[in-house]
């Protein structure tokens, strides 16, 4: 699988304030020098990666929309306790995930940043919803298109807005993604660098069986 | 004999508190992650930078409180004293506690009554004049 | 003085009460009468005579005109059917509202020049303040006399006025946005709340004044929105509300987008209306182009929206309880929501924003079973409805926290333009589905709830009990539910019905430009109000004869209800503050567009 690394470099000028560049898996290589080690660091990887996906706690944040949506999939009919998220928090410093959940504004883009850098780590970020990912339907003065223009953003949610199904997909494809995350196990240990996995997109992944289908239901009826 | 057993043993106990506080303390200190961010050291305010510092004058009824409540804890540790030997004072120690007991609570139904307990502002005084008439 | 601004249908009858009063007492010389489509009176005035006019229909006129509902500006300089109105480049547009008349009149006054100037009205009407900066933040006309005229959607940094015709509307015709470490730093400097600016102390010779920050993300401000707190302890000073957070230029957005496809950004304007929010706007079109649509339109419309004012009230019921410190009635709530969701999405396809109203008619027609669906749903709500009476309205905490907190009263509420059920929690029962029925509500049985208190615990009681007149409502329109065409016949249905397209080469033609271009709809001026779920919404639109809007101004409940905050809640504390925020039903969309 490939991967990519990231470095945080609070002296770059412009946000998001990383170097990126693709590598392998950090983990094959350390196998090849010593299996007993690799091994081990593999299962310690391992486990702390099991207890960080599942309880994610998310931030309170919400811009529009979306955020009802968000908020729906907190009560009981979907129920986000499932996944160990329904950790709401009202600090970002207590926050591991910042959902965008709306339309990002020109005039709101540095409070998100300031609120993104007072998250501490390891942090991810969702993108909920078409403003968020793309500006969506507002290619307007007022707003930033795409999150990402700041933001290092892990997962994107489509929809306007997206149901609460949707969002407890993407909740789950972070899961999958911290999953197979290689971060340093200690700030004194090892490299410094975040090894991410590039995950496959939905839509190439699905694109057949979607394709396939020809019949769909007729609104005429419920 | 038995003395300085118990003497080891209790250090015994002073090093194994002090151990394992080290080792959690350390344990984290050493495994735990490093965050860097240019804001990660400012203050929380909801998002933007906040206005002056929260080292300012307080409004003196705020120290008054505090006052009240050092004065009301600290007499209250004589209290203590007097617990541990209730069977060595007797009847003369009970006598003397109820009149310092006594003191004590006209000190604090004076103080209730002059009002220096209220701190609310005057807003929430007429709420709770307006909500008891209401009953 | 009458100049025709509507020329081919206007309605051309008798002057309107209120003009003839003015005309009396004024002369006819100060004023253009203007003929508009919406039949609000509409006169033009010099700006040198505004004040003594406005003066006149609040204080001085017998049953006044106490509430400025409105005031917006229009960039006249590309109008091109302007029928013989007077020659402006900009006007500012004042409309007022007043209750025991049960009208409304508007005034417009014309300036000439690229950035012109014209005399606040702050010290007439105290809400025209934020009006007169959104103005200036967005077309460049200064009110000389404002306390403070600074921008209000826009970052202070902003350079330019977006709602001129010379300011592109796309993001994308600008170079592509990125946040340099020097730009954040600027940009928070420039968020950093300044006290003097505001007239505010730092502090009295014994103690200094706390400022905190409650927003733009905070939990309780429901949104993004930042109120900015001068505290003595947890005492309220002062306070000063900052809005603009969630601006996403809806009314620019519609002089870009053609009549019909400007419906979805509709249902994004109060994101929790939904289709509620379609009406305002549909009607106004409608008005234009003189479309009445069929009967069974009418109720399917009615029937949506009071089913989203059932959702929309179910999440303020349940995010008030929790905001005043009840944790579980906002679970239940939310599975409410759920359930009325369910029956909406099975008849409009969506569930938050379906767009579904069409010009003329609605989307679709209603799908078969959705009776069944409707009559589960008012037989299952009005019985969790008694249980949150039980659980929450009557529990002694929740009493205690709000009742008393936050009052204001009918005559307050008028000077802030407050509308909807914060209006008719202090005893008024202005409802325009009573007092102005549209879209056919004259024909159901339903009253109208108010409270007298004008707190906010009163203000929770009005929108409980409108959510089971609501049932009532749809109740009806489940019963009498008439039958017949979903689109109205006429030349500008949007889309048109089936028969008119495809049959020939004339009618694809049609069909073509309809789709692509969009509908033509004859010049003129027309505006809507209706009862929305927040307050009384409304949308103004001036159509210059093409596919699209030349103006799009919307009036919008929420914006007025979060100017009073400063004056309600001065003197009380913090938490006092959370529970008023809880009870005033705001969305951000609904402030900032």
């Amino acid at each position: 699988m490939e991967y990519t690394l990231t470095r945080i470099d609070t002296d770059g000028p412009r946000y998001p304030q990383e170097q990126r560049e693709p590598v392998r898996d950090p983990m094959e290589d350390q196998m090849h020098r010593s299996i007993f080690l690799g091994k081990l660091e593999d299962m310690l990887k391992g486990t702390v990666n099991w207890g960080r996906k599942n309880s994610i706690w998310p931030y309170n944040f919400g811009l529009s929309c979306c955020y009802v949506e968000m908020a729906t999939a907190f009560t009981p009919t979907h129920d986000l306790a499932r996944f160990g998220s329904e950790v709401i928090r009202a600090s970002p410093r207590q926050a591991d995930v910042i959902v965008i959940a709306g339309t990002c504004f020109q005039k709101m883009a540095p409070v998100v940043q300031r609120l993104y850098e007072q998250m501490l780590e390891p942090k991810w970020v969702i993108s909920m919803g078409s403003c968020a990912n793309s500006g969506g339907m507002y290619d307007i003065y007022s707003v930033v298109q795409g999150v990402d223009k700041f933001l290092p953003v892990d997962v994107y949610i489509p929809g306007c807005p997206p149901r609460p199904e949707a969002f407890l997909q993407g909740l789950m494809l972070l899961q999958d993604a911290i999953g197979k995350e290689r971060r340093p196990l200690s700030w004194v240990v090892g490299d410094q660098g975040v090894y991410k996995a590039n995950m496959p997109s939905q839509r190439d992944k699905h694109r057949e069986e979607r394709m396939a289908v020809t019949k769909l239901r007729t609104p005429d009826s419920v | 004999m038995g003395d300085t057993l118990n003497l080891f043993s209790l250090a015994f106990y002073v090093i194994c508190v002090f151990g394992i506080c080290g080792l959690m303390i350390g344990m984290s200190w050493l495994l735990g992650g490093r965050a860097r961010g240019r804001a990660k050291e400012e203050p929380f305010e909801s998002g933007v930078v906040g206005v002056g510092s929260a080292r300012m004058r307080m409004s003196a009824k705020f120290y008054l409180v505090a006052m009240f409540f050092v004065i009301f804890d600290a007499e209250a540790l004589f209290l203590y004293a007097w617990a541990v030997s209730v069977k060595e004072a007797g009847w003369a120690g009970f006598a003397e506690a109820v009149i310092f007991i006594t003191i004590l609570l006209a000190g604090l139904v004076y103080l209730w009554r002059i009002g220096a307990l209220e701190w609310a502002p005057d807003s929430r005084k007429r709420l709770k004049q307006q909500q008891s008439e209401t009953k | 003085m009458t100049a025709d601004g509507n020329a081919p249908h206007a309605d051309k009858g008798t002057p309107h009460e209120i003009v003839r009063e003015l005309f009396s007492r004024f002369g006819e010389s100060p004023f253009v009468l203007q003929n508009t489509v919406d039949r609000v009176p509409t006169l033009w005035v010099d700006q040198s005579r505004l004040g003594e006019v406005l003066r006149y229909l609040k204080n001085t006129i017998a049953r006044p005109f106490k509430m400025l509902y409105d005031l917006t500006a229009v960039d006249e300089r590309l109008r091109k059917n302007r029928f013989g109105l007077p020659p402006a480049d900009f006007t500012v547009v004042y409309q007022l509202l007043s209750i025991e008349r049960n009208a409304d009149i508007r005034l417009k006054v014309a300036l000439t020049g690229d950035y012109p100037s014209l005399p606040s009205i702050v010290g007439i009407y105290q809400n025209a303040n934020w009006y007169e900066r959104e103005v200036w933040d967005l077309f460049g006309i200064t009110f000389n006399g404002h306390p403070n005229l600074q921008r209000i959607m826009l970052p202070r940094t902003w350079q330019g006025h977006p709602l001129r015709k010379e300011y592109p509307a796309r993001a994308t015709e600008f170079d592509p946005f990125a946040l340099t470490v020097a730009k954040q730093d600027l940009e928070q400097e420039a968020l950093r709340f300044n006290p003097e600016e505001w007239g505010m102390k730092r502090g009295t010779a014994e103690e200094d004044f706390m400022f905190l920050n409650l927003g733009p993300n905070h939990p309780s401000a429901h949104g993004a929105f930042r109120l900015v707190l001068q505290l003595d302890g947890e005492e309220i000073v002062d306070c000063v509300p900052d809005i603009g957070y969630h601006h996403r230029g809806a009314e620019k957005m519609g002089e870009r987008q053609s009549w019909h496809t400007y419906i979805p950004y509709t249902d994004r304007i109060d994101y929790l209306g939904g289709v509620m929010n379609n009406l305002p706007y549909i009607l106004a079109v409608e008005k234009l182009a003189g479309i009445e649509v069929p009967d069974r339109v009418k109720t399917i419309r009615i029937m949506l929206c009071e089913f989203f004012r059932i959702t929309s009230h179910l999440l303020y019921y349940g995010t008030y309880c929790q905001d005043v410190g009840a944790m579980s009635p906002v679970f239940f709530m939310f599975v409410d929501r759920q359930k009325a969701y369910d029956v909406i999405e099975a008849i409009t396809g969506f569930r938050m924003h379906p767009a579904w109203f069409r010009i003329g008619g609605v989307a679709h027609d209603l799908p078969q079973g959705w009776d069944r669906l409707v009559r589960d749903f008012v037989e299952y709500l009005p019985k969790r409805l008694d249980e949150y009476q039980k659980a929450a309205l009557e529990n002694s905490i929740l009493k205690m926290r709000s009742r008393g907190v936050a009052k204001y009263n009918t005559a307050d509420a008028m000077e802030w333009g407050v509308t909807g059920p914060g209006l008719r929690a202090t005893g008024s029962d202005f409802d325009l589905r009573k007092a102005r029925p549209y879209s056919g509500y004259e024909n159901f049985d339903f009253e109208v709830p108010t409270a007298t208190g004008g707190d906010v615990y009163d203000r929770c009681v009005v929108r409980v009990e409108e959510m089971r007149q609501s049932i009532r409502i749809i109740k009806q329109c489940l019963e009498n539910m008439p039958a017949g065409p979903y689109k109205a016949d006429h030349p500008l249905t949007c889309p048109p019905p089936k028969e008119r397209t495809l049959q020939d080469i004339e009618t694809l033609i049609t069909h073509f430009l309809g789709v692509s271009w969009g509908p033509v709809m004859p010049a003129g001026e027309s505006s809507q109000m209706i009862e929305a779920t927040k307050g009384i919404n409304s949308y103004h639109l001036i159509s210059d004869g093409s596919t699209m809007s030349y103006r799009t101004h919307i009036r919008t409940p929420s914006f007025a209800h979060l100017q009073q905050i400063p004056s309600v809640i001065k003197g009380a504390m913090i938490p006092d503050l959370i529970a008023y925020i809880a009870s005033i039903d705001f969305v951000m969309a609904d402030v900032d567009r």
